[in-house]
Protein backbone atom coordinates (compact mmCIF):
# COMPACT_ATOMS: atom_id res chain seq x y z
CA UNK A 1 0.00 0.00 0.00
CA UNK A 2 1.63 3.21 -1.12
CA UNK A 3 -1.21 5.68 -0.52
CA UNK A 4 -1.54 7.38 2.82
CA UNK A 5 -4.17 6.22 5.25
CA UNK A 6 -7.67 7.53 4.68
CA UNK A 7 -9.59 9.23 7.48
CA UNK A 8 -11.67 6.19 8.32
CA UNK A 9 -8.62 3.94 8.18
CA UNK A 10 -7.07 5.78 11.13
CA UNK A 11 -10.13 5.32 13.30
CA UNK A 12 -10.72 1.70 12.42
CA UNK A 13 -7.03 0.90 12.74
CA UNK A 14 -6.83 2.42 16.21
CA UNK A 15 -10.07 0.72 17.24
CA UNK A 16 -8.75 -2.63 16.02
CA UNK A 17 -11.82 -3.05 13.85
CA UNK A 18 -10.04 -3.96 10.62
CA UNK A 19 -9.84 -7.48 9.33
CA UNK A 20 -6.47 -9.19 9.34
CA UNK A 21 -5.66 -8.54 5.71
CA UNK A 22 -6.54 -4.85 5.85
CA UNK A 23 -4.59 -4.40 9.03
CA UNK A 24 -1.52 -6.10 7.60
CA UNK A 25 -1.67 -3.82 4.58
CA UNK A 26 -1.86 -0.70 6.77
CA UNK A 27 0.98 -2.00 8.92
CA UNK A 28 3.15 -2.29 5.82
CA UNK A 29 2.35 1.30 4.87
CA UNK A 30 2.99 2.59 8.38
CA UNK A 31 6.35 0.87 8.45
CA UNK A 32 7.36 2.83 5.38
CA UNK A 33 5.56 6.16 5.99
CA UNK A 34 6.79 8.29 8.88
CA UNK A 35 3.99 10.86 8.43
CA UNK A 36 1.18 8.37 8.85
CA UNK A 37 3.04 6.53 11.59
CA UNK A 38 3.55 9.74 13.55
CA UNK A 39 -0.08 10.64 13.17
CA UNK A 40 -1.25 7.23 14.30
CA UNK A 41 1.03 7.42 17.34
CA UNK A 42 -0.29 10.85 18.31
CA UNK A 43 -3.91 9.84 17.80
CA UNK A 44 -3.32 6.79 19.95
CA UNK A 45 -1.80 9.03 22.58
CA UNK A 46 -4.76 11.41 22.44
CA UNK A 47 -7.18 8.56 22.94
CA UNK A 48 -5.16 7.51 25.96
CA UNK A 49 -5.21 11.05 27.37
CA UNK A 50 -8.97 11.28 26.86
CA UNK A 51 -9.31 8.15 28.95
CA UNK A 52 -8.01 10.09 31.94
CA UNK A 53 -11.10 12.31 32.06
CA UNK A 54 -13.15 11.06 34.93
CA UNK A 55 -16.86 11.63 35.03
CA UNK A 56 -19.04 11.95 38.07
CA UNK A 57 -21.32 8.97 38.62
CA UNK A 58 -24.76 8.86 40.16
CA UNK A 59 -25.03 9.98 43.75
CA UNK A 60 -26.36 7.62 46.43
CA UNK A 61 -29.69 9.43 46.30
CA UNK A 62 -30.18 8.85 42.58
CA UNK A 63 -32.50 5.86 42.92
CA UNK A 64 -34.63 7.47 45.61
CA UNK A 65 -34.98 10.65 43.57
CA UNK A 66 -35.94 8.67 40.49
CA UNK A 67 -38.48 6.64 42.46
CA UNK A 68 -40.01 9.87 43.77
CA UNK A 69 -40.33 11.24 40.25
CA UNK A 70 -41.79 7.96 39.03
CA UNK A 71 -44.37 8.07 41.80
CA UNK A 72 -45.60 11.37 40.40
CA UNK A 73 -46.24 9.77 37.01
CA UNK A 74 -49.86 8.99 36.18
CA UNK A 75 -50.55 5.29 36.67
CA UNK A 76 -51.78 4.68 33.16
CA UNK A 77 -51.68 7.78 31.09
CA UNK A 78 -53.16 6.89 27.74
CA UNK A 79 -50.85 7.51 24.83
CA UNK A 80 -51.87 10.27 22.45
CA UNK A 81 -53.06 7.83 19.83
CA UNK A 82 -55.38 6.13 22.30
CA UNK A 83 -57.60 9.13 22.85
CA UNK A 84 -57.41 10.57 19.38
CA UNK A 85 -59.97 8.25 17.74
CA UNK A 86 -62.49 8.85 20.49
CA UNK A 87 -61.96 12.56 20.27
CA UNK A 88 -62.27 12.45 16.50
CA UNK A 89 -65.45 10.40 16.80
CA UNK A 90 -66.86 12.92 19.20
CA UNK A 91 -66.09 15.77 16.86
CA UNK A 92 -67.62 13.83 13.97
CA UNK A 93 -70.78 13.30 16.00
CA UNK A 94 -70.96 16.97 16.81
CA UNK A 95 -70.48 17.84 13.15
CA UNK A 96 -73.24 15.42 12.13
CA UNK A 97 -75.51 16.93 14.72
CA UNK A 98 -74.86 20.47 13.57
CA UNK A 99 -75.31 19.55 9.91
CA UNK A 100 -78.47 17.64 10.70
CA UNK A 101 -79.98 20.57 12.47
CA UNK A 102 -79.03 22.95 9.69
CA UNK A 103 -80.52 20.73 7.00
CA UNK A 104 -83.69 19.96 8.92
CA UNK A 105 -86.79 21.62 7.40
CA UNK A 106 -87.47 24.91 9.08
CA UNK A 107 -91.12 24.03 9.61
CA UNK A 108 -92.06 21.12 11.77
CA UNK A 109 -93.27 18.04 9.92
CA UNK A 110 -96.83 17.03 10.43
CA UNK A 111 -95.95 13.86 12.30
CA UNK A 112 -96.14 12.94 15.94
CA UNK A 113 -93.09 13.76 17.92
CA UNK A 114 -90.85 10.72 18.37
CA UNK A 115 -90.37 9.37 21.82
CA UNK A 116 -86.81 8.98 22.90
CA UNK A 117 -86.31 6.15 25.37
CA UNK A 118 -82.68 6.89 26.11
CA UNK A 119 -82.37 9.20 29.08
CA UNK A 120 -80.90 12.54 28.27
CA UNK A 121 -77.24 13.00 29.13
CA UNK A 122 -76.57 14.70 32.41
CA UNK A 123 -76.51 18.41 32.09
CA UNK A 124 -73.24 20.04 32.81
CA UNK A 125 -73.72 23.26 34.72
CA UNK A 126 -73.13 26.17 32.47
CA UNK A 127 -73.24 24.10 29.30
CA UNK A 128 -76.47 24.19 27.36
CA UNK A 129 -77.94 20.78 26.53
CA UNK A 130 -77.56 19.88 22.91
CA UNK A 131 -79.16 16.58 22.02
CA UNK A 132 -82.72 17.41 22.77
CA UNK A 133 -82.60 21.12 22.36
CA UNK A 134 -85.27 22.37 20.00
CA UNK A 135 -84.39 25.12 17.64
CA UNK A 136 -85.07 28.51 18.98
CA UNK A 137 -86.52 31.47 17.19
CA UNK A 138 -83.04 32.95 17.21
CA UNK A 139 -82.33 30.62 14.32
CA UNK A 140 -80.49 27.37 13.77
CA UNK A 141 -76.89 27.10 14.65
CA UNK A 142 -76.96 29.04 17.88
CA UNK A 143 -77.22 26.28 20.46
CA UNK A 144 -76.03 23.57 18.13
CA UNK A 145 -72.55 24.98 18.03
CA UNK A 146 -72.39 24.29 21.73
CA UNK A 147 -72.03 20.62 20.78
CA UNK A 148 -68.36 21.26 20.29
CA UNK A 149 -68.11 22.44 23.86
CA UNK A 150 -70.26 19.72 25.35
CA UNK A 151 -67.90 17.21 26.96
CA UNK A 152 -70.77 14.94 27.99
CA UNK A 153 -71.84 14.50 24.41
CA UNK A 154 -68.33 14.05 23.13
CA UNK A 155 -67.27 11.60 25.80
CA UNK A 156 -70.40 9.50 25.53
CA UNK A 157 -70.55 9.47 21.78
CA UNK A 158 -69.81 5.77 21.41
CA UNK A 159 -72.51 4.86 23.90
CA UNK A 160 -75.03 7.30 22.56
CA UNK A 161 -74.65 6.28 18.95
CA UNK A 162 -75.75 2.73 19.82
CA UNK A 163 -79.16 4.07 20.67
CA UNK A 164 -79.40 6.31 17.67
CA UNK A 165 -80.23 9.09 20.02
CA UNK A 166 -77.95 11.40 18.14
CA UNK A 167 -79.90 10.83 15.00
CA UNK A 168 -83.39 11.20 16.41
CA UNK A 169 -85.26 14.06 14.84
CA UNK A 170 -85.36 17.08 17.03
CA UNK A 171 -88.84 17.34 18.56
CA UNK A 172 -90.69 20.18 16.92
CA UNK A 173 -91.53 23.09 19.04
CA UNK A 174 -95.21 23.51 19.68
CA UNK A 175 -96.72 26.16 17.51
CA UNK A 176 -98.15 28.98 19.39
CA UNK A 177 -101.59 30.04 18.30
CA UNK A 178 -101.58 33.50 16.91
CA UNK B 1 -30.95 -7.71 23.34
CA UNK B 2 -32.28 -6.33 26.55
CA UNK B 3 -35.95 -5.46 26.21
CA UNK B 4 -38.55 -3.72 28.24
CA UNK B 5 -41.04 -6.53 28.41
CA UNK B 6 -44.58 -5.63 27.60
CA UNK B 7 -45.98 -8.18 29.99
CA UNK B 8 -47.87 -7.67 33.20
CA UNK B 9 -47.15 -4.46 35.09
CA UNK B 10 -45.05 -6.17 37.76
CA UNK B 11 -42.79 -7.74 35.16
CA UNK B 12 -42.51 -4.43 33.39
CA UNK B 13 -41.55 -2.75 36.62
CA UNK B 14 -38.89 -5.35 37.35
CA UNK B 15 -37.50 -5.01 33.84
CA UNK B 16 -37.41 -1.26 34.27
CA UNK B 17 -35.48 -1.59 37.54
CA UNK B 18 -32.96 -3.84 35.80
CA UNK B 19 -32.50 -1.22 33.09
CA UNK B 20 -31.98 1.57 35.61
CA UNK B 21 -29.44 -0.48 37.53
CA UNK B 22 -27.57 -1.42 34.39
CA UNK B 23 -27.54 1.96 32.68
CA UNK B 24 -27.72 4.68 35.33
CA UNK B 25 -23.94 5.04 35.63
CA UNK B 26 -23.14 5.22 31.89
CA UNK B 27 -26.05 7.60 31.33
CA UNK B 28 -24.96 9.90 34.16
CA UNK B 29 -21.35 9.77 32.92
CA UNK B 30 -22.44 10.70 29.43
CA UNK B 31 -24.65 13.55 30.62
CA UNK B 32 -22.00 14.83 33.01
CA UNK B 33 -19.54 15.06 30.14
CA UNK B 34 -22.14 16.90 28.11
CA UNK B 35 -23.31 19.43 30.68
CA UNK B 36 -20.46 19.39 33.24
CA UNK B 37 -22.75 20.05 36.18
CA UNK B 38 -23.11 16.95 38.38
CA UNK B 39 -26.49 17.91 39.80
CA UNK B 40 -27.88 18.77 36.39
CA UNK B 41 -26.43 15.58 34.88
CA UNK B 42 -28.21 13.57 37.53
CA UNK B 43 -31.47 15.40 37.03
CA UNK B 44 -31.24 14.87 33.27
CA UNK B 45 -30.44 11.19 33.74
CA UNK B 46 -33.63 10.85 35.75
CA UNK B 47 -35.48 12.59 32.96
CA UNK B 48 -34.05 10.05 30.52
CA UNK B 49 -35.33 7.16 32.61
CA UNK B 50 -38.69 8.84 33.04
CA UNK B 51 -39.00 9.08 29.27
CA UNK B 52 -38.11 5.42 28.98
CA UNK B 53 -40.75 4.62 31.57
CA UNK B 54 -43.37 6.68 29.78
CA UNK B 55 -42.58 5.00 26.49
CA UNK B 56 -42.47 1.49 27.96
CA UNK B 57 -45.70 0.42 26.30
CA UNK B 58 -44.93 1.79 22.88
CA UNK B 59 -41.26 0.77 22.74
CA UNK B 60 -40.52 -1.44 19.76
CA UNK B 61 -37.13 -3.11 19.86
CA UNK B 62 -36.01 -2.13 16.36
CA UNK B 63 -32.52 -1.35 17.60
CA UNK B 64 -30.43 -2.21 20.64
CA UNK B 65 -31.92 -0.84 23.80
CA UNK B 66 -28.73 1.10 24.53
CA UNK B 67 -28.98 2.84 21.17
CA UNK B 68 -32.52 3.96 21.95
CA UNK B 69 -31.54 4.98 25.47
CA UNK B 70 -28.58 7.08 24.36
CA UNK B 71 -30.61 8.66 21.62
CA UNK B 72 -33.00 9.84 24.34
CA UNK B 73 -30.05 10.91 26.50
CA UNK B 74 -28.59 12.85 23.57
CA UNK B 75 -31.87 14.67 22.96
CA UNK B 76 -32.27 15.46 26.64
CA UNK B 77 -28.71 16.79 26.84
CA UNK B 78 -29.06 18.93 23.73
CA UNK B 79 -32.35 20.33 24.98
CA UNK B 80 -30.73 21.24 28.28
CA UNK B 81 -27.83 22.92 26.52
CA UNK B 82 -30.14 24.89 24.29
CA UNK B 83 -32.68 26.00 26.84
CA UNK B 84 -29.98 27.40 29.09
CA UNK B 85 -30.39 24.95 31.94
CA UNK B 86 -26.66 24.23 31.93
CA UNK B 87 -25.82 27.92 32.28
CA UNK B 88 -28.32 28.36 35.08
CA UNK B 89 -27.08 25.26 36.87
CA UNK B 90 -23.52 26.52 36.62
CA UNK B 91 -24.46 29.93 37.97
CA UNK B 92 -26.42 28.32 40.74
CA UNK B 93 -23.50 26.07 41.52
CA UNK B 94 -21.11 29.01 41.63
CA UNK B 95 -23.40 30.83 44.00
CA UNK B 96 -23.37 27.81 46.27
CA UNK B 97 -27.08 27.33 46.08
CA UNK B 98 -26.79 23.62 45.48
CA UNK B 99 -25.00 22.90 48.73
CA UNK B 100 -28.18 21.56 50.23
CA UNK B 101 -29.01 19.42 47.23
CA UNK B 102 -27.74 16.32 48.97
CA UNK B 103 -24.63 14.22 48.80
CA UNK B 104 -22.27 14.95 45.95
CA UNK B 105 -22.02 12.61 43.00
CA UNK B 106 -19.40 9.93 43.10
CA UNK B 107 -15.99 10.77 41.69
CA UNK B 108 -13.02 8.52 42.22
CA UNK B 109 -10.46 9.93 44.63
CA UNK B 110 -7.34 10.67 42.57
CA UNK B 111 -5.16 10.10 45.60
CA UNK B 112 -1.69 11.62 45.96
CA UNK B 113 -0.67 14.81 47.66
CA UNK B 114 -2.20 18.24 47.22
CA UNK B 115 0.17 19.28 44.43
CA UNK B 116 -0.44 16.10 42.48
CA UNK B 117 -4.15 16.53 42.86
CA UNK B 118 -3.96 20.09 41.60
CA UNK B 119 -1.93 19.02 38.59
CA UNK B 120 -4.37 16.22 37.95
CA UNK B 121 -7.30 18.61 38.19
CA UNK B 122 -5.62 20.99 35.76
CA UNK B 123 -4.97 18.18 33.33
CA UNK B 124 -8.56 17.05 33.55
CA UNK B 125 -9.69 20.60 32.95
CA UNK B 126 -7.60 20.81 29.80
CA UNK B 127 -9.05 17.57 28.49
CA UNK B 128 -12.56 18.64 29.35
CA UNK B 129 -12.04 22.04 27.75
CA UNK B 130 -10.66 20.51 24.57
CA UNK B 131 -13.61 18.14 24.22
CA UNK B 132 -16.12 20.83 25.10
CA UNK B 133 -14.70 23.13 22.43
CA UNK B 134 -15.51 20.59 19.73
CA UNK B 135 -18.55 21.22 17.55
CA UNK B 136 -21.64 19.65 19.07
CA UNK B 137 -21.88 16.64 16.77
CA UNK B 138 -18.17 15.87 16.98
CA UNK B 139 -18.34 16.07 20.75
CA UNK B 140 -21.27 13.67 20.87
CA UNK B 141 -19.45 11.29 18.52
CA UNK B 142 -16.35 11.30 20.71
CA UNK B 143 -18.32 10.79 23.92
CA UNK B 144 -20.26 7.87 22.50
CA UNK B 145 -17.20 6.36 20.82
CA UNK B 146 -14.51 6.89 23.41
CA UNK B 147 -16.42 6.75 26.67
CA UNK B 148 -19.47 4.62 25.91
CA UNK B 149 -17.49 2.38 23.53
CA UNK B 150 -20.41 2.04 21.17
CA UNK B 151 -20.21 0.47 17.75
CA UNK B 152 -20.09 2.69 14.69
CA UNK B 153 -23.56 1.67 13.58
CA UNK B 154 -25.04 2.53 16.98
CA UNK B 155 -23.43 5.95 17.09
CA UNK B 156 -24.40 6.62 13.49
CA UNK B 157 -27.97 5.70 14.38
CA UNK B 158 -28.00 8.03 17.38
CA UNK B 159 -26.47 10.90 15.43
CA UNK B 160 -28.59 10.17 12.39
CA UNK B 161 -25.74 9.88 9.91
CA UNK B 162 -24.06 7.17 7.85
CA UNK B 163 -21.25 5.06 9.25
CA UNK B 164 -18.90 6.54 6.71
CA UNK B 165 -19.86 10.07 7.76
CA UNK B 166 -19.41 9.08 11.38
CA UNK B 167 -15.87 7.81 10.81
CA UNK B 168 -15.03 11.04 9.06
CA UNK B 169 -16.60 12.98 11.94
CA UNK B 170 -14.58 11.03 14.47
CA UNK B 171 -11.37 11.51 12.53
CA UNK B 172 -11.85 15.28 12.40
CA UNK B 173 -12.68 15.38 16.09
CA UNK B 174 -9.63 13.34 17.09
CA UNK B 175 -7.43 15.37 14.77
CA UNK B 176 -8.57 18.57 16.50
CA UNK B 177 -7.99 16.98 19.89
CA UNK B 178 -4.58 15.75 18.76
CA UNK B 179 -3.51 19.33 18.14
CA UNK B 180 -5.14 20.78 21.24
CA UNK B 181 -3.93 18.11 23.60
CA UNK B 182 -0.45 17.69 22.16
CA UNK B 183 1.10 19.36 25.23
CA UNK B 184 -0.33 16.59 27.37
CA UNK B 185 1.03 13.80 25.22
CA UNK B 186 3.97 12.20 26.88
CA UNK B 187 3.70 14.58 29.83
CA UNK B 188 1.96 12.21 32.20
CA UNK B 189 2.35 13.38 35.77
Amino acid sequence: MSEHLREEDFIQYLDGRLNEAARAELDRHLAACADCRGRVDELRGVMGVLGEWQAAGPSPRFDAALRARLAEEPASAPPWFAWRPAYAAGLAAAAVLVLGVYLWPPTAPDVPAPVTQFPPPPVTPGVPPVVATPRTPAGPGTDELAAFDNPVLLENYELLEQFDVLFEPVPPKEKKSL
Amino acid sequence: MLRVRAGVPKEREEAFNVLVTKYRTPVVHFLYRMVREPALAEELAQEVFLRVYRARKSYKPRAKFSTWLFRIATNVALNALRDGRMRRARESSLEGETEDAGPAMQVADPGGNVEQRMLEAERQEQIRGAVEALPEKQRLAVLLHKYQEMDYNEIADILDCSESALKSLLFRAYETLRVRLRPLLGARI
